[in-house]
């Protein structure tokens, strides 16, 4: 780190350089719609894509023309058809080359019927032709409204309404953007059919429904998001550093590392080939807003340095040091938590989770190369000369002290409280993946949806997969029984969802209509001849979309309006029962279809969220515990930070906040962003307690040094997310609330919660563990650590306090009763016996060396002086620091402990010597 | 549900001969592909392979009797042989002429019931072929135009090339192609590949006569033709395994009841 700062330009140049390289891959990222990236790639994924192969692709657009006096009039049957043959027809430019959209369109123009009329059977298409005359369009009408293949789908109940049903290609590789372009496309169709039908006068209602208008209209949400939100909460977070710094530097700096690390992010997804999706677009804001606390954290450290120093170079060198390592540990962990969603199956999320934390460490890197050369080049901060923190700031660090640590028990009450309520909630969690979730009640997405699953039937649909491979015959579905149970299913799901239609329900119309309209032959066939007889005659494209030629597997395509993943879950349950009860041995039933694949997408996705969390959680606590050298500090510090997780699930569950892929990520940054807090606050916990001893002194320091950093990044980080409440995606508002409620929990944890279960620690470094150069040989010769190893030696010694002494500072006066031992970490003393302090001393003692031993241990009174003989910084050990010891680490304990008996025991023994001498020599006199 | 008079023979019969040959007009072409390879009766048993995008194949074998009344109108039935649970479904046709609509009858053994069927459309496909009925029916020359345009080879054989176009307001409305170009061998007078256009001028579908043979006389007729859906890539293949242009057969074998019992 150090090194940036000696190299200031050398560094930024490297930045510099690659920034062009950046700008233009940033340029490149594709924005994409599509959900695809939801659907885990496995086996129920091969198995929908072998189902669209066989009965045709199911994506379906729906084209709905409402009119209030009936959708019967010549003109708009006229409308029905010219939009029907141009859809079929409809071509786009994909790669400069034309590609057909439309696999397939069912609307009154196309489909056929199956009637008996005056004792014949009409088989033909419903309209052959268009109508000529009223006559004409009086038999369609009636032939429709007899039809019950058409009632329902195709026609509404009122006859006021009618839908053409597109079912479309899957887009061509590389299309990104084929949704617009077929909505575009189609939009234009209907657009000059409402002309048309203006023209004449006719105010007729067409809307376009389905999922290439979803996902078009969410990627206009996201761009209209991204184009306004991003700058917004990038102003909103700069006022609050403005407010709280009142310096421009401090606008200027987070501004430049932010910017630059958004440009990297994208610029990575680009050459990824990831994309800016409905759940990356808050990628900008979140590196925007977690990056800025970084800035934050070194700003408000350079202000005190440079308060205390007053030199600029100074303030930004002990700035670096101080604050680097926490800035570091920062980053890592939060980056880590995003990482940890690389675990999650579903694609979309993994891509999330791996360019946040590539976007968060950049920003280190690009925070830790720029704040100090920035800072050098910027003038020095104006304060008045003995500038004070806010009184109010100090006032409310007294209180929050005064209630963290001395209202323990309260605290405790109130957060198990809190825990329960939160619990509770957690279990009322819904996962959904449905995309119509994204879009606010209020969209044109969802009012169409609403308009047309009133008319019509819902835009949602799947299929039930009836195969009879399993019976061992050939044609299963041409036997009675299982054709019967395909007619039974189909029934059973009628009466739960708005339509359904299989091959069963072809079967029993043509064989009602096959006999006169006799409601009695509305069933299936008692043989299997006359079924494969009527099969005969049905056969063309709407068979083939239910009935494969082979006739072992058949489709019941179902329509419904069921949004949510977890209500789809309940039907699917529902269905199973049904298929368990209903169909015999051998007959393999699936559901499947997208809604299907996002529901299950949706299941995986809980779990990727359970396993990321958890993994995140190990991983800080193995960070925190090797760095502080113990397992209850990393496990302390994740009881504030599962606070935050708890609250953020359990007002998900009593809010009815759906888990899905947009408030997924919330809980890994809620618990990256209150790790930091807490790393901030367990640093420099331990940096006050090596200037004093006294614990709860050390922690009323550290709620006053860090409560303005930890205060402002909070309030940054709160105010800069809810900024996405104003986001047109649902799931980036409930991103947003949740965000900015898990920043207050995290706040409150971290400065209530965390400082009480801090002071039942003390904090070791294994930086210092590192760092820490002892004098082996003074060692070795001190009894006191006799067959220790270094490392023991060292955990030994970083119980201590950490004292700081000038040049002649007397750290030791000859005759004194103080009983601790030292072990100097940096400068020089000297021993001088009876007050010679001024003359050479009769050793010198350098950094590394023990002293003070042996009073220590015996407590008896010091026997020489001790001087201080240039700046010298020393460890002190006392009792309270034993006891550390031994309940820190119980072996080295107890080695010191046996050391210390050993030498009570020589020294026992040396005292008896003395006595018995004394006694020989009493006996001869 | 309709059926048709010689599904092998693309479009059909008739006999006398042509002469000036170069100067003659589309319709006069195309009345003498008709005229010429027409036959009072015929009996035929035929393979239909239809063949999906995937190469998933179904089968069908089919039998049918055509019968020319005195009018020149066909009474045609057809039944299926194989596979064994559609034996003997069958349909009965009787051509109306001009532009009336044809007379039709189902026959669904497993029922033992005949139905009548209603017969309007033309556009609907036979029984999940490529075909629709209206290419199963004999070239009606009174509701349509006939253009000849340039000529042009087609595997090595020189053929007149006739655009077929709609012509009465009725076919215009019913029939499911803007027009048809049929490629008409010169040496026989046959048709040997169709190309189908929908209303919008797009090629739809195409017929191609694979292998024909002469049967008698002047009189030709195709062996093996495969019709193919250009947008669904599907293929329709007939292959034609026994012919009978000899036997006689009579006009009380083409009713209702016959359609019932049988041949």
């Amino acid at each position: 780190m150090l090194f940036v700062f000696r190299r200031p330009v050398l560094s930024t140049l490297s930045l510099v350089i690659l920034l062009p390289f950046a700008v233009f891959h940033a340029s490149q990222i594709v924005q994409d719609a599509s959900v695809d990236g939801l659907i885990i790639q496995d086996e129920d994924k091969a198995y929908y894509d072998s189902v669209t192969e066989t009965f045709g692709d199911d994506t379906l657009v729906v084209i709905m023309l409402k009119h209030p006096e009936g959708i019967f009039q010549q003109e708009l049957l006229r409308s029905v058809k010219h939009i029907s043959d141009s859809v079929d027809s409809l071509e786009i430019t994909t790669h400069d080359e034309p590609f057909a959209v439309a696999t397939h369109v069912a609307s009154l123009a196309t489909v056929n019927k199956i009637l008996d009329k005056d004792g014949a059977l009409d088989t033909d298409k419903l309209m052959d032709y268009l109508p000529g005359s009223e006559d004409e369009v009086l038999e369609v009408k009636a032939d429709a409204s007899r039809s019950q293949l058409i009632l329902g789908n195709l026609l509404s109940h009122d006859l006021s309404a009618t839908a053409i049903n597109v079912y479309l290609r899957a887009p061509p590789e590389g299309a990104a953007n084929y949704n617009r372009q077929v909505t575009a496309a189609i939009d234009t169709i209907l657009e000059a059919e409402r002309n048309r039908l203006g023209d004449l006068g006719i105010d007729v209602e067409i809307i376009q429904i389905g999922m290439p208008v979803i996902k078009s209209v969410l990627a206009d949400s996201i761009q209209r998001d991204i184009i306004l939100l991003v700058p917004i909460s990038l102003l909103v977070i700069l006022a609050i550093l403005l407010f709280s710094f009142r310096s421009p530097i401090a606008v200027v700096i987070p501004f430049i590392t932010g910017s630059l690390s958004v440009v990297g992010c994208l610029a990575f997804m680009s050459f990824m080939g990831y994309t800016i999706n409905v759940v990356s677009n808050i990628l900008p804001t979140l590196i925007l807003v977690i990056g800025c606390t970084e800035d934050i954290h070194l700003l408000a450290d350079y202000r005190n340095q440079y308060r205390k120093r007053g030199d600029k170079l100074t303030a930004i060198h002990n700035m670096m040091l101080k604050c680097g390592l926490a800035i570091f540990l920062t980053s890592m962990t939060t980056a880590l938590g995003f990482a940890t969603l690389k675990l999650n199956p579903i694609r979309m999320l993994q891509e999330f989770g791996i360019s946040a934390a590539f976007g968060l460490l950049l920003n280190y890197v690009i925070t830790i190369i720029l704040v100090p050369t920035l800072l050098r080049c910027a003038p020095a901060p104006k304060m008045a000369g003995n500038e004070r923190q806010s009184p109010l700031l100090d006032t409310l660090a007294d209180k929050l002290f005064h209630l963290a640590v001395n209202h323990r028990p309260a605290v405790f009450i109130v957060t198990t409280a809190v825990v329960c309520v939160c619990v509770l909630g957690c279990l009322r969690v819904k996962v959904d993946a449905d995309l119509v979730s994204f879009f606010k009640e209020d969209n044109q997405v969802r009012v169409k949806m609403r308009q047309l699953e009133q008319n019509l039937s819902g835009g949602q649909s799947f299929q039930v997969i009836v195969n009879t491979e399993g019976m061992g015959i050939e044609e299963g579905l041409k036997q009675p029984e299982i054709m019967q149970c395909v007619d039974e299913l189909g029934e059973y799901l009628r009466t739960r969802f708005d339509f359904v239609i299989s091959p069963a329900d072809y079967i029993k119309v043509f064989h009602r209509e096959f006999n006169e309209g006799d409601p009695e032959a509305y069933r299936i066939p008692d043989s299997s001849m006359e079924i494969s007889q009527i099969l005969m005659q049905l056969e063309g494209d709407e068979m083939d979309r239910i009935l494969e030629p082979g006739c072992q597997n058949a489709s019941i395509f179902v329509r419904h309006h069921v949004y949510g993943s977890w209500q789809m879950a309940d039907e699917t349950a529902k269905i199973n029962e049904a298929v368990q009860r209903i169909c015999p041995d051998g007959v393999n039933v699936k559901i499947t279809g997208e809604s299907i694949l996002f529901n299950k997408a949706a299941d995986t996705m809980a779990i990727g969220q359970v396993t990321s969390l958890a993994l995140a959680v190990v991983i800080i606590v193995i960070i925190i515990s090797i760095l502080f050298v113990s397992p209850k500090a990393g496990l302390l510090a994740i009881v504030p930070n599962a606070i935050p997780i708890l609250v953020n699930f359990g007002v998900m569950g009593w809010f009815n906040i759906p888990l899905n892929p947009g408030t997924c990520p919330v809980a890994v940054i809620a618990l990256g962003i209150a790790i930091d807090d807490t790393i901030h606050l367990m640093v420099q916990f331990y940096k006050e307690l090596k200037s004093t001893s006294d614990q709860e002194e050390a922690m009323r320091r550290t709620i006053k040094a860090q409560l303005l950093p930890v205060l402002s990044s909070s309030v940054a980080l709160g105010v800069g997310f809810s900024v996405l409440i104003f986001a047109d995606v649902v799931s980036s508002i409930n991103f947003g609330y949740l965000t900015c409620l898990a920043m207050a929990s995290a706040l409150i944890s971290d400065l209530m919660i965390a400082p009480g279960l801090l002071l039942s620690t003390r904090l070791i470094s294994s930086w210092d563990l590192i760092k820490l150069q002892i004098n082996e040989a003074a060692v070795a010769k001190s009894a006191l650590f006799r067959d220790m190893k270094v490392s023991e030696v060292k955990k030994v010694i970083l119980m201590g306090v950490l004292q700081e002494y000038s040049d002649g500072d007397i750290i030791i006066k000859q005759g004194s009763d103080c009983r601790e031992m030292y072990l100097i970490l940096e400068g020089r003393a000297s021993v001088h016996f009876d007050g010679n302090v001024g003359q050479d001393g009769i050793k010198t003692l350098q950094k590394g060396d023990i002293f003070g031993e042996l009073a220590f241990i015996t407590g008896e009174k010091r026997s020489a002086d001790v001087v201080a003989r240039d700046r010298v910084e020393a460890l002190r050990i006392d009792d309270g620091s034993l006891k550390n010891v031994r309940n820190r680490f119980p072996k080295v304990g107890a080695k010191l402990f046996y050391n210390i008996s050993a030498i009570l025991g020589e020294r026992l023994q040396q005292t008896t010597e003395a006595w018995k001498t004394q006694s020989v020599y009493l006996d001869v006199e | 549900m309709k059926t048709f008079i010689s599904i092998t023979a693309g479009v059909l019969m008739l006999i006398s001969t042509a002469s000036g040959a170069e100067e003659l007009t589309g319709r006069e072409i195309v009345d003498t592909q008709k005229k010429r390879h027409e036959l009072p009766f015929q009996t035929e048993t035929v393979q239909m392979v239809l063949t999906d995008k995937k190469g998933r194949t179904r089968e069908r074998t089919m039998q049918s009797w055509a019968y020319r009344q005195e009018s020149g109108l066909y009474k045609v039935m057809t039944k299926f042989l194989d596979p064994a649970d559609v034996r003997d479904v069958g349909v009965l046709n009787w051509e109306q002429g001009d532009d009336a609509d044809d007379d039709q009858w189902l026959y669904m053994p497993s029922a033992q019931k005949v139905k009548r069927i209603v017969s309007g459309a033309k556009k609907g496909k036979f029984m999940g072929t490529e075909l629709s009925y209206e290419d199963l029916r004999s070239e009606n020359l009174t509701v349509h135009d006939y253009n000849r345009i340039d000529d042009a080879t087609v595997d090595g054989h020189e053929c007149y090339v006739v655009e077929i176009v709609p012509s009465t307001a009725k076919e215009k409305k019913e029939s499911g192609y803007g027009k048809r170009i049929a490629y008409i061998r010169k040496d026989i007078f046959f048709i040997i590949k169709t190309e189908y256009f929908d209303k919008k001028d797009k090629h739809i579908k195409t017929l191609i006569i694979e292998s024909l043979e002469n049967v008698k006389g002047d009189v030709w007729r195709a062996t093996r033709s495969a019709i193919t859906d250009l947008s669904k890539e599907r293929t329709t293949t007939l292959i034609v395994q026994s012919r009978d242009l000899d036997t006689s057969l009579t006009e009380d074998m083409f009713t209702k009841r016959a359609l019932q019992i049988g041949q």
